[in-house]
């Protein structure tokens, strides 16, 4: 029977990103593993948002040594205005 | 002039409360019309929705949108629009509003558009039904879009969809996520029929400007490529010298 660490990393990738989409979050989001360890980054919207991307990495990944490196994303006032023609 | 404040996917959730309102603070002073590129909501829930249409309530700007993929998630997108359209959002599929700025007439034609993806290495209409029944959406939606332009009167013509109609907004993205994130089928549309400006989101790693192959401006206003609350574009047109009889009865801010 397979390990959880035994799963190949292209099918645990889409794995984990099938699991973040189904609460509409994968959008932002990049999986990548390396050196055995899975590492989460992007940036979502608010901090709620980022408590449910540890839950969801933490039920979907037992047992398995992950990074979430997912950040709050900030936004900057709008100054500018492009004009057209 | 005409001034127009517009954003795309700004996946509202539940979680949402109080992110944008104040950062619309002065909107009013910058903009005739704030335009909403699709994916208002995270799952496509009316709940997600009411949260949008508290922040979008009573503006003084109007508020144009229209929905992109996340707000069918549920199957739920006529509630999504109904309670966005009751918080004084005009909310456009395959439709067009209009509203006059300082003697402009300004048409919108607004459509969420679908994906195919673009000239060269795009779907065809072959193979199984779901296949044919891809590709025949995207046409289907064109044949609308184009039909919703070519029966707009306006001295400003700006074309709201959530997906891209040109590749060049989406640099940024994968490439074998292209197909799946607009159509040519959609800058084919308007470049038949002319306009001044196409706003799109959905693409987030994407670009934000562009232009058909028609010479139409193209700009992706995704929250994640913009990196404002929203962005401003202005656009000069002369006033029509016949009477344009603007229909902005749905529109939020008129002050007819």
């Amino acid at each position: 029977m397979r390990s959880p660490t035994d799963e190949p990393k292209h099918y645990l990738v889409a794995r984990v990103r099938d699991a973040l989409a189904r609460d509409g979050l994968a959008l932002d989001l990049e999986v990548t593993v390396a050196g055995g360890k899975v590492f989460v980054t992007g940036e979502v919207p608010t901090r709620a948002r980022l408590d449910s991307i540890t839950r969801i990495l933490r039920e979907s990944l037992p047992g398995r040594d992950v990074s979430n490196e997912v950040r709050v994303a900030s936004l900057t006032d709008t100054e500018e205005v492009e004009t057209l023609s | 002039m005409i001034r127009v404040a517009a954003v795309g996917d700004l996946h509202f959730g539940a979680d949402s409360a109080g992110m944008l309102r104040p950062r619309l603070s002065r909107l009013a002073d910058q903009a005739d019309v704030l335009l909403l590129a699709g994916d208002l909501t995270t799952r496509g829930d009316p709940a997600e929705a009411a949260v949008l249409a508290g922040e979008l309530a009573d503006l003084d700007t109007p508020v144009v949108g229209v929905l992109g993929n996340h707000d069918y998630h549920q199957d739920r997108e006529s509630e999504v629009r109904a309670t966005l359209e009751h918080a004084g959002v005009r909310m456009l599929e395959a439709e067009s509003a209009v509203l006059d700025a300082d003697g402009v007439c300004l048409g919108i034609v607004g459509m969420k558009g679908f994906g195919g993806g673009f000239a060269g290495a795009c779907g065809s209409d072959f193979g199984e039904p779901q296949m044919k029944a891809f590709i025949r959406h995207t046409k289907q939606l064109a044949v609308r879009l184009q039909d919703a332009l070519n029966d707009l009167e306006a001295d400003l013509k700006i074309v709201l969809l959530h997906y891209s109609p040109i590749k060049a907004t989406l640099i940024g993205e994968r490439l074998e996520l292209y197909p799946f994130l607009g159509s040519f089928l959609l800058a084919e549309a308007v470049d038949s029929c002319g306009a001044d400006l196409i706003l799109h989101g959905h693409a987030h790693h994407g670009s934000e400007k562009g232009v058909t192959p028609g010479g139409i401006h193209v700009r992706n206003v995704a929250q994640p490529v913009i990196g404002h609350p929203y962005n401003l574009y202005s656009l000069a047109a002369e006033p029509r010298a016949s009477t344009i009889k603007a229909d902005v009865s749905n529109l939020t801010g008129y002050g007819g």
